[in-house]
Protein backbone atom coordinates (compact mmCIF):
# COMPACT_ATOMS: atom_id res chain seq x y z
CA UNK A 1 0.00 0.00 0.00
CA UNK A 2 0.98 3.55 -0.79
CA UNK A 3 0.86 6.46 1.23
CA UNK A 4 -0.38 9.34 0.81
CA UNK A 5 2.39 11.21 0.34
CA UNK A 6 3.54 8.70 -2.70
CA UNK A 7 -0.20 8.97 -3.81
CA UNK A 8 0.07 12.69 -4.44
CA UNK A 9 3.22 12.34 -6.33
CA UNK A 10 1.80 10.00 -8.54
CA UNK A 11 -1.19 11.58 -9.00
CA UNK A 12 0.49 15.14 -9.74
CA UNK A 13 2.70 13.37 -12.39
CA UNK A 14 0.28 11.97 -14.03
CA UNK A 15 -3.12 13.89 -13.61
CA UNK A 16 -2.73 16.32 -16.61
CA UNK A 17 -2.04 13.80 -19.36
CA UNK A 18 -4.94 11.39 -17.71
CA UNK A 19 -7.36 14.12 -17.81
CA UNK A 20 -6.86 15.15 -21.84
CA UNK A 21 -7.02 11.30 -22.72
CA UNK A 22 -10.64 10.80 -20.37
CA UNK A 23 -11.95 14.26 -21.33
CA UNK A 24 -11.56 13.37 -25.37
CA UNK A 25 -12.97 9.67 -24.83
CA UNK A 26 -15.95 10.98 -22.62
CA UNK A 27 -16.07 14.75 -23.64
CA UNK A 28 -17.63 16.01 -20.55
CA UNK A 29 -15.48 17.12 -17.58
CA UNK A 30 -17.70 15.13 -15.05
CA UNK A 31 -17.30 11.58 -16.67
CA UNK A 32 -13.58 12.50 -17.03
CA UNK A 33 -13.07 13.44 -13.53
CA UNK A 34 -15.06 10.52 -12.21
CA UNK A 35 -12.69 8.24 -14.49
CA UNK A 36 -9.00 9.78 -13.16
CA UNK A 37 -10.66 8.85 -9.66
CA UNK A 38 -11.53 5.38 -10.76
CA UNK A 39 -7.84 5.15 -12.24
CA UNK A 40 -6.12 5.71 -9.67
CA UNK A 41 -8.46 3.79 -7.00
CA UNK A 42 -7.89 1.11 -9.65
CA UNK A 43 -3.88 1.70 -8.61
CA UNK A 44 -4.45 1.62 -4.76
CA UNK A 45 -6.36 -1.54 -5.03
CA UNK A 46 -4.32 -3.54 -7.44
CA UNK A 47 -1.11 -2.05 -5.68
CA UNK A 48 0.95 -2.90 -8.81
CA UNK A 49 5.06 -1.92 -8.49
CA UNK A 50 6.66 -0.06 -11.10
CA UNK A 51 10.14 -0.08 -12.68
CA UNK A 52 10.24 3.46 -13.69
CA UNK A 53 7.75 6.57 -13.75
CA UNK A 54 7.07 5.58 -17.98
CA UNK A 55 6.11 2.20 -16.96
CA UNK A 56 4.22 3.79 -14.22
CA UNK A 57 1.97 6.00 -16.90
CA UNK A 58 1.99 3.26 -18.95
CA UNK A 59 -0.52 1.44 -16.63
CA UNK A 60 -2.08 4.81 -15.74
CA UNK A 61 -3.41 5.33 -18.97
CA UNK A 62 -3.86 1.72 -20.42
CA UNK A 63 -6.38 1.63 -16.98
CA UNK A 64 -7.76 5.08 -17.98
CA UNK A 65 -8.67 4.18 -21.50
CA UNK A 66 -9.80 0.66 -21.23
CA UNK A 67 -12.05 2.79 -18.08
CA UNK A 68 -13.38 5.23 -20.61
CA UNK A 69 -14.20 2.32 -22.70
CA UNK A 70 -16.35 0.80 -20.83
CA UNK A 71 -17.85 3.46 -19.48
CA UNK A 72 -18.89 4.29 -22.97
CA UNK A 73 -20.63 1.33 -23.31
CA UNK A 74 -22.86 1.34 -19.91
CA UNK A 75 -26.27 1.71 -19.24
CA UNK A 76 -26.69 5.00 -17.94
CA UNK A 77 -24.16 6.46 -20.86
CA UNK A 78 -26.03 4.95 -23.18
CA UNK A 79 -29.28 6.12 -22.12
CA UNK A 80 -28.18 10.45 -21.58
CA UNK A 81 -26.05 12.91 -23.98
CA UNK A 82 -23.72 14.27 -21.67
CA UNK A 83 -21.64 15.97 -23.70
CA UNK A 84 -20.64 19.27 -22.82
CA UNK A 85 -17.22 19.84 -24.36
CA UNK A 86 -18.81 22.75 -26.39
CA UNK A 87 -18.00 24.45 -23.16
CA UNK A 88 -14.27 24.81 -23.70
CA UNK A 89 -14.64 25.60 -27.20
CA UNK A 90 -16.89 28.69 -25.90
CA UNK A 91 -19.78 30.48 -28.10
CA UNK A 92 -19.15 31.69 -31.34
CA UNK A 93 -17.57 35.07 -30.19
CA UNK A 94 -15.03 33.39 -28.49
CA UNK A 95 -14.03 30.36 -31.04
CA UNK A 96 -10.30 30.33 -32.15
CA UNK A 97 -8.64 28.45 -34.86
CA UNK A 98 -8.07 26.46 -31.61
CA UNK A 99 -11.03 25.61 -30.63
CA UNK A 100 -12.28 24.18 -34.34
CA UNK A 101 -9.03 22.09 -33.50
CA UNK A 102 -10.23 20.65 -30.00
CA UNK A 103 -13.66 20.43 -31.64
CA UNK A 104 -12.05 18.08 -35.00
CA UNK A 105 -10.11 16.29 -31.61
CA UNK A 106 -12.89 15.06 -29.81
CA UNK A 107 -14.66 14.01 -33.09
CA UNK A 108 -11.40 11.56 -34.07
CA UNK A 109 -12.43 8.00 -33.69
CA UNK A 110 -11.70 6.86 -30.19
CA UNK A 111 -8.26 4.67 -31.31
CA UNK A 112 -6.07 7.24 -32.48
CA UNK A 113 -7.04 9.91 -29.18
CA UNK A 114 -4.37 8.44 -26.94
CA UNK A 115 -1.89 8.10 -29.29
CA UNK A 116 -2.34 11.80 -30.44
CA UNK A 117 -2.13 12.99 -27.55
CA UNK A 118 1.32 11.15 -26.40
CA UNK A 119 2.28 12.28 -29.50
CA UNK A 120 1.47 16.02 -29.85
CA UNK A 121 0.73 17.03 -26.21
CA UNK A 122 3.63 14.58 -24.76
CA UNK A 123 5.98 15.15 -27.51
CA UNK A 124 7.02 11.24 -27.55
CA UNK A 125 8.06 9.54 -30.22
CA UNK A 126 6.39 6.44 -31.88
CA UNK A 127 9.07 4.17 -30.80
CA UNK A 128 8.35 5.65 -27.31
CA UNK A 129 4.86 5.30 -27.95
CA UNK A 130 5.42 1.85 -28.73
CA UNK A 131 7.07 0.70 -25.67
CA UNK A 132 4.07 2.55 -23.47
CA UNK A 133 1.10 0.95 -25.27
CA UNK A 134 2.18 -2.03 -26.88
CA UNK A 135 2.04 -1.56 -30.79
CA UNK A 136 4.47 -1.36 -32.98
CA UNK A 137 5.97 1.55 -33.56
CA UNK A 138 4.53 1.44 -37.39
CA UNK A 139 0.97 0.79 -36.31
CA UNK A 140 2.03 4.03 -34.44
CA UNK A 141 3.21 6.14 -37.00
CA UNK A 142 -0.15 4.85 -39.22
CA UNK A 143 -2.36 5.94 -36.91
CA UNK A 144 -0.81 9.36 -36.63
CA UNK A 145 -1.07 9.86 -40.40
CA UNK A 146 -4.63 8.51 -40.49
CA UNK A 147 -5.27 10.84 -37.59
CA UNK A 148 -3.31 13.98 -39.30
CA UNK A 149 -5.65 13.19 -42.33
CA UNK A 150 -8.96 13.21 -40.76
CA UNK A 151 -8.05 16.23 -38.26
CA UNK A 152 -6.70 18.55 -41.74
CA UNK A 153 -10.43 17.55 -43.43
CA UNK A 154 -12.47 18.76 -40.66
CA UNK A 155 -9.51 22.04 -40.46
CA UNK A 156 -10.46 22.77 -44.30
CA UNK A 157 -13.91 21.97 -43.69
CA UNK A 158 -14.06 25.24 -41.49
CA UNK A 159 -13.99 28.70 -42.02
CA UNK A 160 -10.19 28.58 -40.30
CA UNK A 161 -9.33 26.28 -42.71
CA UNK A 162 -10.10 28.45 -45.81
CA UNK B 1 -0.97 22.14 -39.70
CA UNK B 2 1.74 23.12 -37.21
CA UNK B 3 2.04 20.08 -34.20
CA UNK B 4 2.30 22.93 -31.40
CA UNK B 5 -1.50 24.22 -32.57
CA UNK B 6 -2.57 20.76 -31.40
CA UNK B 7 -0.81 21.11 -28.15
CA UNK B 8 -2.73 24.69 -27.86
CA UNK B 9 -5.62 22.88 -28.64
CA UNK B 10 -5.42 20.32 -25.92
CA UNK B 11 -4.15 23.11 -23.19
CA UNK B 12 -8.15 23.77 -23.09
CA UNK B 13 -8.39 20.59 -21.54
CA UNK B 14 -8.00 21.26 -18.12
CA UNK B 15 -9.07 20.16 -14.52
CA UNK B 16 -9.33 23.11 -12.27
CA UNK B 17 -7.31 23.86 -9.06
CA UNK B 18 -10.51 23.36 -7.31
CA UNK B 19 -11.76 19.92 -9.05
CA UNK B 20 -7.97 18.82 -8.98
CA UNK B 21 -8.03 19.17 -5.26
CA UNK B 22 -11.96 17.49 -5.08
CA UNK B 23 -10.11 14.46 -7.48
CA UNK B 24 -7.41 14.00 -5.44
CA UNK B 25 -8.85 13.91 -1.99
CA UNK B 26 -11.00 11.63 -3.11
CA UNK B 27 -8.27 9.40 -4.44
CA UNK B 28 -6.82 9.74 -0.57
CA UNK B 29 -9.87 9.27 0.92
CA UNK B 30 -9.68 5.53 -0.72
CA UNK B 31 -6.50 5.21 -0.15
CA UNK B 32 -7.31 5.28 3.39
CA UNK B 33 -10.25 3.44 3.50
CA UNK B 34 -8.97 0.20 2.28
CA UNK B 35 -11.34 -2.26 3.77
CA UNK B 36 -13.75 -0.34 5.22
CA UNK B 37 -16.24 -2.76 4.80
CA UNK B 38 -14.37 -5.37 6.84
CA UNK B 39 -14.40 -3.01 9.69
CA UNK B 40 -17.97 -2.34 9.13
CA UNK B 41 -19.20 -5.96 8.78
CA UNK B 42 -17.85 -5.96 12.77
CA UNK B 43 -20.20 -3.02 13.57
CA UNK B 44 -23.04 -3.78 11.15
CA UNK B 45 -26.06 -2.99 12.39
CA UNK B 46 -29.68 -4.16 11.22
CA UNK B 47 -30.99 -0.56 10.82
CA UNK B 48 -33.76 -0.64 8.47
CA UNK B 49 -35.07 2.77 6.61
CA UNK B 50 -33.47 5.15 9.40
CA UNK B 51 -32.79 8.22 7.30
CA UNK B 52 -29.27 9.93 8.04
CA UNK B 53 -28.27 13.61 7.13
CA UNK B 54 -25.18 14.80 7.08
CA UNK B 55 -22.73 17.43 5.41
CA UNK B 56 -19.44 16.69 3.59
CA UNK B 57 -17.26 19.75 1.65
CA UNK B 58 -20.34 21.50 1.76
CA UNK B 59 -22.37 19.19 -0.37
CA UNK B 60 -25.67 17.63 1.26
CA UNK B 61 -25.37 13.65 1.54
CA UNK B 62 -28.92 11.86 2.47
CA UNK B 63 -28.35 8.11 3.38
CA UNK B 64 -30.84 5.69 3.68
CA UNK B 65 -29.72 2.58 5.76
CA UNK B 66 -30.89 -0.65 5.38
CA UNK B 67 -29.18 -3.83 6.84
CA UNK B 68 -26.23 -4.80 4.30
CA UNK B 69 -26.52 -1.66 1.93
CA UNK B 70 -26.89 2.29 1.74
CA UNK B 71 -29.03 4.11 -1.19
CA UNK B 72 -26.70 7.63 -0.71
CA UNK B 73 -27.97 10.54 -2.59
CA UNK B 74 -25.36 13.19 -2.85
CA UNK B 75 -25.07 16.53 -5.04
CA UNK B 76 -21.93 16.69 -7.32
CA UNK B 77 -22.63 20.18 -8.57
CA UNK B 78 -20.42 22.55 -6.71
CA UNK B 79 -22.85 25.60 -7.62
CA UNK B 80 -25.98 23.74 -6.39
CA UNK B 81 -24.60 21.38 -4.14
CA UNK B 82 -27.94 20.61 -2.01
CA UNK B 83 -29.06 19.25 -5.21
CA UNK B 84 -29.05 15.66 -5.04
CA UNK B 85 -27.70 14.96 -8.31
CA UNK B 86 -26.22 11.38 -7.96
CA UNK B 87 -27.41 8.31 -6.25
CA UNK B 88 -25.83 5.22 -5.38
CA UNK B 89 -26.68 2.35 -3.45
CA UNK B 90 -23.70 0.23 -1.99
CA UNK B 91 -23.38 -2.85 -0.54
CA UNK B 92 -20.77 -4.26 1.64
CA UNK B 93 -18.85 -7.49 0.55
CA UNK B 94 -21.33 -9.92 1.55
CA UNK B 95 -22.73 -9.59 -1.30
CA UNK B 96 -19.93 -10.87 -3.66
CA UNK B 97 -20.55 -14.45 -4.83
CA UNK B 98 -17.56 -17.24 -5.00
CA UNK B 99 -16.61 -17.91 -8.59
CA UNK B 100 -16.68 -21.55 -7.93
CA UNK B 101 -20.24 -21.12 -7.57
CA UNK B 102 -20.47 -19.96 -11.42
CA UNK B 103 -20.84 -23.35 -13.06
CA UNK B 104 -22.07 -22.19 -16.49
CA UNK B 105 -20.18 -22.28 -20.08
CA UNK B 106 -19.74 -18.56 -18.74
CA UNK B 107 -16.15 -20.34 -17.64
CA UNK B 108 -15.04 -20.13 -21.11
CA UNK B 109 -14.75 -16.57 -21.19
CA UNK B 110 -11.90 -16.89 -18.67
CA UNK B 111 -9.36 -17.85 -21.10
CA UNK B 112 -11.08 -15.76 -23.70
CA UNK B 113 -10.17 -12.80 -21.59
CA UNK B 114 -6.34 -14.36 -20.56
CA UNK B 115 -5.86 -14.26 -24.34
CA UNK B 116 -7.08 -11.15 -24.84
CA UNK B 117 -4.99 -9.65 -22.15
CA UNK B 118 -2.05 -11.09 -23.42
CA UNK B 119 -2.59 -10.19 -26.96
CA UNK B 120 -3.52 -6.47 -25.85
CA UNK B 121 -4.74 -3.90 -28.32
CA UNK B 122 -5.85 -0.94 -26.63
CA UNK B 123 -7.00 0.66 -29.73
CA UNK B 124 -9.60 -1.81 -30.41
CA UNK B 125 -13.01 -0.90 -29.69
CA UNK B 126 -13.37 -3.75 -27.07
CA UNK B 127 -11.33 -3.76 -23.46
CA UNK B 128 -9.26 -6.86 -23.03
CA UNK B 129 -11.10 -7.21 -19.58
CA UNK B 130 -14.36 -7.74 -20.84
CA UNK B 131 -16.02 -10.10 -23.35
CA UNK B 132 -19.95 -9.34 -24.72
CA UNK B 133 -22.15 -12.28 -25.49
CA UNK B 134 -25.79 -12.04 -27.21
CA UNK B 135 -28.62 -14.32 -26.95
CA UNK B 136 -31.96 -14.33 -28.19
CA UNK B 137 -33.15 -15.37 -25.52
CA UNK B 138 -33.00 -14.59 -21.56
CA UNK B 139 -33.22 -17.82 -20.80
CA UNK B 140 -30.43 -18.53 -22.17
CA UNK B 141 -28.21 -16.22 -21.02
CA UNK B 142 -29.04 -17.14 -17.81
CA UNK B 143 -28.39 -21.14 -18.35
CA UNK B 144 -25.24 -19.62 -19.89
CA UNK B 145 -23.79 -18.17 -16.89
CA UNK B 146 -24.94 -21.16 -15.15
CA UNK B 147 -26.01 -19.50 -11.34
CA UNK B 148 -28.77 -21.34 -10.72
CA UNK B 149 -30.27 -19.38 -8.25
CA UNK B 150 -30.76 -16.48 -10.68
CA UNK B 151 -34.42 -14.99 -11.17
CA UNK B 152 -35.54 -14.31 -14.55
CA UNK B 153 -38.20 -11.71 -13.55
CA UNK B 154 -41.56 -11.57 -15.46
CA UNK B 155 -40.10 -13.52 -18.55
CA UNK B 156 -42.91 -12.56 -20.72
CA UNK B 157 -41.40 -9.29 -21.10
CA UNK B 158 -37.91 -10.61 -21.28
CA UNK B 159 -38.65 -10.99 -25.05
CA UNK B 160 -36.26 -9.38 -27.02
CA UNK B 161 -31.94 -9.80 -27.28
CA UNK B 162 -30.15 -10.30 -24.44
CA UNK B 163 -26.49 -9.39 -23.65
CA UNK B 164 -24.46 -11.00 -21.44
CA UNK B 165 -21.17 -8.54 -20.06
CA UNK B 166 -18.27 -10.79 -18.44
CA UNK B 167 -15.86 -8.79 -17.11
CA UNK B 168 -12.26 -10.41 -15.83
CA UNK B 169 -8.74 -9.89 -14.41
CA UNK B 170 -5.56 -10.24 -16.00
CA UNK B 171 -5.44 -14.07 -14.58
CA UNK B 172 -9.06 -14.76 -16.50
CA UNK B 173 -10.93 -14.62 -13.13
CA UNK B 174 -14.36 -13.67 -13.56
CA UNK B 175 -15.15 -10.24 -11.70
CA UNK B 176 -18.71 -9.03 -12.68
CA UNK B 177 -21.36 -10.90 -15.30
CA UNK B 178 -24.48 -8.49 -16.18
CA UNK B 179 -27.48 -9.42 -18.08
CA UNK B 180 -28.91 -6.49 -20.00
CA UNK B 181 -32.35 -7.40 -21.53
CA UNK B 182 -34.87 -4.60 -22.93
CA UNK B 183 -37.98 -5.10 -21.24
CA UNK B 184 -40.14 -2.88 -22.47
CA UNK B 185 -40.46 -0.49 -24.98
CA UNK B 186 -42.92 2.04 -26.52
CA UNK B 187 -42.18 5.74 -27.67
CA UNK B 188 -42.95 7.30 -24.68
CA UNK B 189 -41.22 4.57 -22.24
CA UNK B 190 -38.42 2.52 -22.48
CA UNK B 191 -37.27 -0.18 -19.86
CA UNK B 192 -34.74 -1.83 -19.21
CA UNK B 193 -34.25 -5.10 -16.70
CA UNK B 194 -30.62 -5.64 -15.21
CA UNK B 195 -29.38 -8.65 -13.30
CA UNK B 196 -25.55 -8.25 -11.89
CA UNK B 197 -23.38 -11.21 -10.32
CA UNK B 198 -20.58 -9.66 -8.52
CA UNK B 199 -17.66 -12.13 -7.97
CA UNK B 200 -15.15 -12.79 -4.91
CA UNK B 201 -12.46 -11.72 -7.32
CA UNK B 202 -13.95 -8.07 -7.54
CA UNK B 203 -11.86 -5.90 -6.22
CA UNK B 204 -13.83 -2.92 -5.57
CA UNK B 205 -17.09 -1.32 -3.42
CA UNK B 206 -20.20 -3.16 -5.07
CA UNK B 207 -22.52 -0.57 -5.94
CA UNK B 208 -25.28 0.87 -8.36
CA UNK B 209 -25.54 4.45 -9.39
CA UNK B 210 -25.51 7.17 -11.59
CA UNK B 211 -25.22 11.70 -11.69
CA UNK B 212 -27.26 13.27 -13.71
CA UNK B 213 -24.94 16.40 -13.21
CA UNK B 214 -22.69 17.68 -16.01
CA UNK B 215 -20.72 21.11 -16.89
CA UNK B 216 -23.67 21.29 -19.78
CA UNK B 217 -26.87 20.36 -17.58
CA UNK B 218 -27.20 21.67 -13.89
CA UNK B 219 -28.33 17.90 -12.99
CA UNK B 220 -32.09 16.59 -12.00
CA UNK B 221 -32.49 15.81 -8.52
CA UNK B 222 -33.20 11.68 -7.73
CA UNK B 223 -35.16 10.66 -4.56
CA UNK B 224 -35.91 7.90 -3.38
CA UNK B 225 -36.43 4.95 -0.79
CA UNK B 226 -36.82 1.78 0.18
CA UNK B 227 -39.95 -0.63 -0.19
CA UNK B 228 -41.24 -3.37 1.46
CA UNK B 229 -43.20 -5.82 -1.03
CA UNK B 230 -44.07 -8.51 0.32
CA UNK B 231 -41.74 -8.47 2.82
CA UNK B 232 -38.71 -7.68 0.67
CA UNK B 233 -36.89 -4.52 0.13
CA UNK B 234 -36.71 -2.64 -3.21
CA UNK B 235 -34.71 0.59 -3.28
CA UNK B 236 -36.85 2.53 -5.64
CA UNK B 237 -35.05 6.20 -7.07
CA UNK B 238 -36.71 8.08 -8.97
CA UNK B 239 -35.66 11.51 -11.03
CA UNK B 240 -37.25 15.07 -11.62
CA UNK B 241 -37.47 15.74 -15.51
CA UNK B 242 -34.94 15.93 -17.17
CA UNK B 243 -33.98 18.69 -19.84
CA UNK B 244 -36.03 16.93 -22.26
CA UNK B 245 -39.21 16.19 -20.19
CA UNK B 246 -38.31 12.58 -19.55
CA UNK B 247 -38.67 11.44 -16.21
CA UNK B 248 -35.87 8.45 -14.80
CA UNK B 249 -36.84 5.70 -12.12
CA UNK B 250 -34.66 2.77 -10.98
CA UNK B 251 -35.46 0.03 -9.21
CA UNK B 252 -32.46 -2.24 -7.34
CA UNK B 253 -33.30 -5.52 -5.79
CA UNK B 254 -30.96 -7.88 -4.29
CA UNK B 255 -31.48 -11.63 -3.27
CA UNK B 256 -29.05 -13.98 -2.51
CA UNK B 257 -26.16 -12.25 -3.59
CA UNK B 258 -27.30 -11.04 -7.13
CA UNK B 259 -28.60 -7.48 -7.55
CA UNK B 260 -31.62 -7.17 -10.09
CA UNK B 261 -32.06 -3.62 -11.85
CA UNK B 262 -34.95 -2.16 -13.82
CA UNK B 263 -33.96 1.42 -15.51
CA UNK B 264 -37.10 3.56 -17.26
CA UNK B 265 -37.23 6.59 -18.55
CA UNK B 266 -40.34 7.86 -19.42
CA UNK B 267 -43.04 10.53 -20.16
CA UNK B 268 -45.09 11.92 -17.79
CA UNK B 269 -47.91 11.05 -19.46
CA UNK B 270 -47.24 7.22 -19.04
CA UNK B 271 -46.69 7.35 -15.39
CA UNK B 272 -49.60 5.29 -14.95
CA UNK B 273 -47.90 2.42 -17.05
CA UNK B 274 -44.81 2.85 -15.45
CA UNK B 275 -46.22 2.17 -11.99
CA UNK B 276 -47.16 -0.54 -13.37
CA UNK B 277 -44.68 -2.20 -15.20
CA UNK B 278 -42.73 -1.57 -11.95
CA UNK B 279 -45.06 -3.62 -9.82
CA UNK B 280 -45.01 -6.31 -12.00
CA UNK B 281 -41.26 -6.64 -11.91
CA UNK B 282 -41.32 -6.53 -8.24
CA UNK B 283 -43.68 -9.49 -7.88
CA UNK B 284 -42.00 -11.47 -9.63
CA UNK B 285 -39.50 -11.81 -7.17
Amino acid sequence: MRTNAEMTEIYKRNQAILYKICYLYMKNSHDAEDILTETFCKLIDRAPAFDSFEHEKAWLIRVATNLCKNQLKSWWRRHEDLEDYKELIGTEDQEDQYSELLNALMCLPDKYKTVVVLYYYEGYKSEEISGIIGKPASTIRNYLCEARIILRKYIEGSEYGE
Amino acid sequence: MENNNIKKALDKITLSEENNQRVLESILRHNGKKGRFNRAKLLRVAVIAAVLVFFIGGSTVYAVMISRGELIFSGSNPKVPEKKTDFSVVFDDSLKIPMSEIKGEVNECREQIRKQVENYDMFSSQSPHTVDKLFSDYKDAVSYVGLDRTIIPAPNHLTGETIVRIEGNDAGDLELISIENEYYKSELLTATAYTYIYTDRYPLEVSIGATSYSDGFEGVDFYGESVSVEGKEFWVVSSTPFSDEWLGKVVVFKQDGIIYQLFVRYKEVETEKVEKIVSEWMNAF
